[in-house]
């Protein structure tokens, strides 16, 4: 029985190394495929742009304020701040630009109802005007082309949600930042893109990104009962045949956790979320006709991330313990296995960030690359935490709860326009 | 003595070996010196940031007027007039120059720095231009090669058998002669061979509208997709196989490939050809546009992508354009384009 559990813990492990490596190696050596960032000039459609916001008082201004000077016809830009029942002063602040650009900007002010992103956004449909609308978070800073390079996919019919680059914006505050800021660079530069090189499945996720309308509709539209909206539509969409598709070039700056404690709630989160639509999809993905192959096993696998950390736990604990039971030969292969995870295995992740530093020309801060084990440890423990607590609550059919990243921006950021 | 120092020395070697590798990242740490955020892309990528940035850079010769001058970079520079060019000790002009009126060069010159026209400018054949702007129009000579880019605000005419590397933009017409090579090329009318009239006038069905905004269906196809010869379709097509459309059909729609996609003589498609494999478009026909392919894309004579009330991309890696055919808005060829003789 241990064995076996061993057996299978391993070969996930090594099904996920590869993956790594072959991401890392289509990133720095394929044939890079950005079939759209040339999309300069067309008849583009009415874009509404949403602006998810709760107690967002230090932040919500610098968000507007870059979106106001963005390149795309102005009769064709909508812009909404989502205010989900704020306690603080981001009311004010967005009737105050309201009052300041006449026009421009449609705030929509949400008293009630469910929390959670997700329930504000499917809210705020109603305020949705045109084919295309974007979703950014309120402490994202766009740049001025973003919002063209954003929308342009959606000249392709296959294309159901778009999404562009994060880029922290408090790299050098501390160290967490910028470990997150290493970790942001591996998963957008080499992991999203190698996806979209591949022909395999980028994630939609959940800002800096934008959806069809009619997607949206066809697959009933937002899911409320989950913590990863973006997972889950980008898992719908994907089923229903509509493509996500990664937009390296589309750019924007957000602001990353500045305390262990808040990355740690957040990438709970995030985990609690995945792991729900990997419990409601992941069969269907499987079986899903309208998908290739690659499609189908990459679906799964993405599906599977945040599962993985408390099975390499599992894994650590069963070769230490078939190691001291003596099990033949297993004993042996254990340790094999453990120490091909913790240095190869292992690895594979690392190489990803440094394939990530070297693309983005950032000469210094490869250093820091083997400080990134304290962060994969916080992540790897807080995720199998998450995992655990998921289990418990199931049984106990305790309902999930949404959990807002807290803001540590205390002054508007300098644009550099 | 010895059984104290042994584990001590053993502790610090050991200590000493795994805090080795991090001794560059506490330094990086303490330092800081790459801890500023990664620069995004601040500029929209139009053509009027080049032609401002080369305004703002002639701006000591077009301020002072005097026959030289030193520039920003510390390079000099000089201003031509027309009577200077029997003068010029060469063909080969090593200086930023900037001319405060016309220009015509009965010679073959080389521009190896930038030059700025404020008037109309004419090249000899086999001419060579490193970066251009040119304030009316532009008429270069036969072979004549752009390294950089060059924009004009009237209409640019590039000779046969020009190479045009980088960009090329006119804020009117351009002309892409027979044999020329080019990379990114941007202009409200391009023609391919010889200037021709728009003759597209789209249906009052949907005139004004964005196809993106009518609510359409999608038909999709695990395999090949076919419309038959004079057929009308209404809706999005995205197919997993190839897509084959003959002669004269009417696509109210988008249409998708994830291999080949060809496209017969007089077709027409209002609305966006997508493609992951080759594509090829048959003469006369029309495509509201954007076009995007992954690999080569041949586009036959006559036919008209885009309208100059609504202009539009062309893009793939590789281009072939057939004399006669018209692109109004950006034709960006990543890696070689070619207006075939």
């Amino acid at each position: 029985m241990l064995v076996d559990l061993f057996t299978v813990v391993i070969i996930l492990i090594c099904v996920y190394t590869l993956r790594h490596y072959v991401f890392t190696v289509s990133r720095v050596f394929g044939r890079q495929r950005q079939p759209y960032c040339d999309i300069d000039c067309a008849d583009w459609p009415m874009v509404t742009v949403l602006i998810a916001a709760h107690n967002e008082e230090a932040v919500i201004a610098d968000c507007i304020n870059a979106l106001l000077q963005v390149d795309y016809p102005t009769d064709k830009l909508k812009l909404v701040p989502v205010n989900d029942r704020s306690t603080d002063r981001t009311r004010e602040i967005i009737d105050d630009l309201v009052a300041k650009y006449p026009g421009r900007i449609h705030p929509f002010h949400r008293t009630g109802g469910k929390p959670g992103k997700a329930a504000a956004l499917r809210d705020a449909m109603k305020y949705v005007e045109g084919s295309v609308f974007l979703v950014f978070d309120a402490d994202y800073i766009p740049g001025r082309a973003l919002i063209r390079q954003l929308v342009a996919p959606f000249f392709d019919p296959e294309v159901g949600s778009v999404m562009g680059r994060v880029v922290p914006i408090n790299v050098g505050k501390k160290l967490i930042t910028r470990l997150l800021d290493l970790e942001r660079s591996g998963g957008y530069q080499v992991d999203q893109q190698a996806r979209m090189n591949l022909g395999l499945v980028p994630q939609y996720g959940g800002t800096v990104g934008g959806v069809r309308k009619s997607a949206l509709d066809e697959i009933h539209g937002w899911a409320e009962n989950t913590l990863a909206e973006d997972t889950d539509l980008t898992v719908r969409l994907l089923l229903a045949g509509w493509k996500t598709v990664y937009v390296n070039r589309a750019e924007c700056y957000e602001e990353v956790p500045e305390r262990w404690p808040v990355r740690v709630r957040q990438i709970m989160r995030w985990a609690k979320g995945h792991n729900q639509v990997m419990v409601r999809y992941a069969a269907a993905l499987l079986r899903s006709h309208n998908l290739s192959l690659r499609e189908r096993i990459d679906g799964a696998l993405l599906l599977g991330v945040y599962a993985m950390a408390p099975v390499l736990l599992l894994g650590w604990l069963l070769a230490v313990a078939l190691f001291y039971t003596g099990v033949e030969p297993w004993g042996g292969i254990a340790v094999l296995g453990l120490a091909a995870f913790t240095t190869l295995g292992n690895f594979a992740a690392f190489y990803e960030i440094a394939a990530a530093a070297r693309l983005d020309n950032s000469s210094s801060r490869i250093c820091l690359l083997p400080l990134t084990l304290l962060g994969f440890t916080v992540s790897v423990v807080s995720v199998s935490h998450a995992a655990w607590m998921q289990v418990v609550d199931s049984i106990r059919g305790a309902e999930l709860n949404w959990q807002k990243t807290e803001r540590t921006r205390v002054a508007p950021v300098a644009l550099g326009k | 003595m010895m059984t104290l120092w042994a584990p001590i020395m053993l502790s610090a070697a050991t200590g000493t070996m795994l805090a080795a590798p991090l001794i560059p990242s506490l330094r990086e740490l303490r330092r800081r010196r790459d801890a500023a955020p990664l620069p995004t892309r601040s500029d929209d990528g139009k053509i009027d940031n080049f032609a401002r940035s080369m305004r703002e850079y002639m701006e000591p010769l077009t301020r002072q007027q005097r026959k030289f001058c030193t520039m920003r970079d510390g390079l000099i520079g000089q201003v031509l007039h027309m009577e200077d060019i029997a003068n010029l000790a060469g063909t080969l002009v090593e200086t930023p120059t900037f001319a405060p009126h016309s220009l015509v060069f009965p010679l073959p010159v080389c521009f190896t720095h930038e030059l700025y026209v404020r008037g109309n400018l004419q090249l000899a054949d086999d001419s060579m231009l490193r970066a251009a702007l040119v304030e009316g129009d532009a008429d270069l000579g036969e072979r004549t090669t752009v390294a950089r880019w060059i924009h004009a605000e009237g209409t640019l005419d590039a000779g046969p058998h020009a190479h045009l590397y980088g960009r090329v933009s006119s804020a009117k017409s351009l002309i892409l002669r027979q044999g020329t090579l080019f990379e990114r090329v941007g202009a409200v009318n391009i023609y391919a061979g010889v200037p021709a009239t728009s003759w597209y006038e789209s249906s009052p069905l949907w005139k004004g509208k964005s196809l993106m905004e009518m609510r359409l269906g999608r038909v999709r196809s695990n395999g090949d997709f076919h419309l038959r010869d004079s057929d009308a379709f209404q809706g999005h097509i995205v197919a997993a196989g190839k897509v084959a459309i003959e002669d004269n059909v009417l696509v109210i729609g988008s249409v998708k490939a994830r291999t080949d996609l060809e496209i017969g003589s007089g077709t027409q498609v209002e609305g966006t050809v997508v493609s992951r494999g080759r594509m090829a478009i048959g003469g006369r026909c029309y495509i509201k546009g954007p076009v995007m392919c992954e690999e080569e894309l041949v586009i036959g004579p006559g036919t008209q992508i885009g309208t100059p009330a609504s202009p539009t991309t062309v893009s793939a890696p590789r281009i072939r354009i057939s004399p006669g055919a018209m692109v109004c808005g950006t034709l960006w060829a990543r890696e070689a384009g070619e207006v075939t003789s």
